[in-house]
């Protein structure tokens, strides 16, 4: 396994674009010799997913032009993955995503609660104009 | 994402594959709009192929389920072998809101 591994990319905001995050998690993954790990790979995948799903369709309100900066990194030891996403929209309000009642089946409202159940830290932070999300995970067997 | 369709014992059989994800879930709702209002009211929707599911794919299942109910029918879910798909059912307990099956043979024969 190799460690410290580093990719940062820029994605336009829409949705037919989140996939690319999908695929370059993949290829770090490979990278540092990780390719057996699927199910950390798809916490990751679907985690970062929804963040970018959320800065979309919240934070930029579905504008065409808005950009993504993401960060994916594999470091430390032990391992570790880290996601950073910057995005310049509105700023994230922690009473715009309550937790949803699991015994009470709504259609809408899981994609912030999945990325935490998925992820052992996800943090928001805003600097400037910019909102900030900080993602990690532990690689373990 | 829709690869095919096909009736089983009146149930709507709706296989589905790779990524069913915030950009494809619009177009699956409307897809299973168009065949509520046809009349469909029992699915079993089969997502053995699908390899990735978020949560705007897993809100267009339970649009579906909703309005299955409300129109006297039910939907059930074929699950893939692959546990990524199964831990989303289970971290959102909506594997106790589905009907979950491991194969559409067992499902046709449920709903």
């Amino acid at each position: 396994m190799t460690s410290n591994i580093k990719n940062t990319l820029t994605l336009p905001a829409q949705n037919s674009h989140l996939h690319v995050v999908s695929d370059k998690l993949a290829a770090l993954f490979a990278q540092a010799g990780l390719s057996s790990y699927d199910d950390l790979l798809y916490n990751v995948q679907l985690a970062v997913q929804e963040i970018c799903a959320n800065i979309v369709k919240h934070a930029y309100a579905e504008s065409e032009s808005a950009e993504i900066h993401i960060t994916l990194e594999i470091t430390g030891q032990p391992l570790q993955v880290l996601v950073e996403t910057r995005d310049w929209g509105k700023p994230f309000n922690t009473n715009d995503a309550p937790e949803p009642d699991l015994d009470q089946p709504q259609v809408h409202g899981y994609g912030l609660f999945l990325a935490r159940q998925l992820m052992d830290q996800v943090l928001y932070h805003r600097d400037g104009d910019q909102n900030i999300w900080e993602l990690q995970l532990a690689i373990s067997d | 994402m829709v690869k095919k369709k096909y009736i089983v014992s009146e149930t709507m059989v709706v296989k589905l594959s790779e990524r069913v994800d915030t950009f494809s879930a619009p177009e699956l709702r409307a897809y299973f709009d168009e065949l509520l209002e046809q009349g469909t009211r029992n699915f079993i929707i089969d997502l053995d192929e699908v390899s990735f599911l978020d949560s705007a794919g897993l809100a267009a299942l339970v649009q579906l389920l909703k309005h299955a109910r409300q129109a006297g029918g039910d939907v059930g879910v074929v699950l893939p072998e692959n546990e990524n798909v199964q831990r989303i059912f289970k971290l959102t307990k909506f594997d106790r809101v589905f009907n979950i099956f491991t194969t559409v043979s067992a499902a046709t024969g449920a709903v």
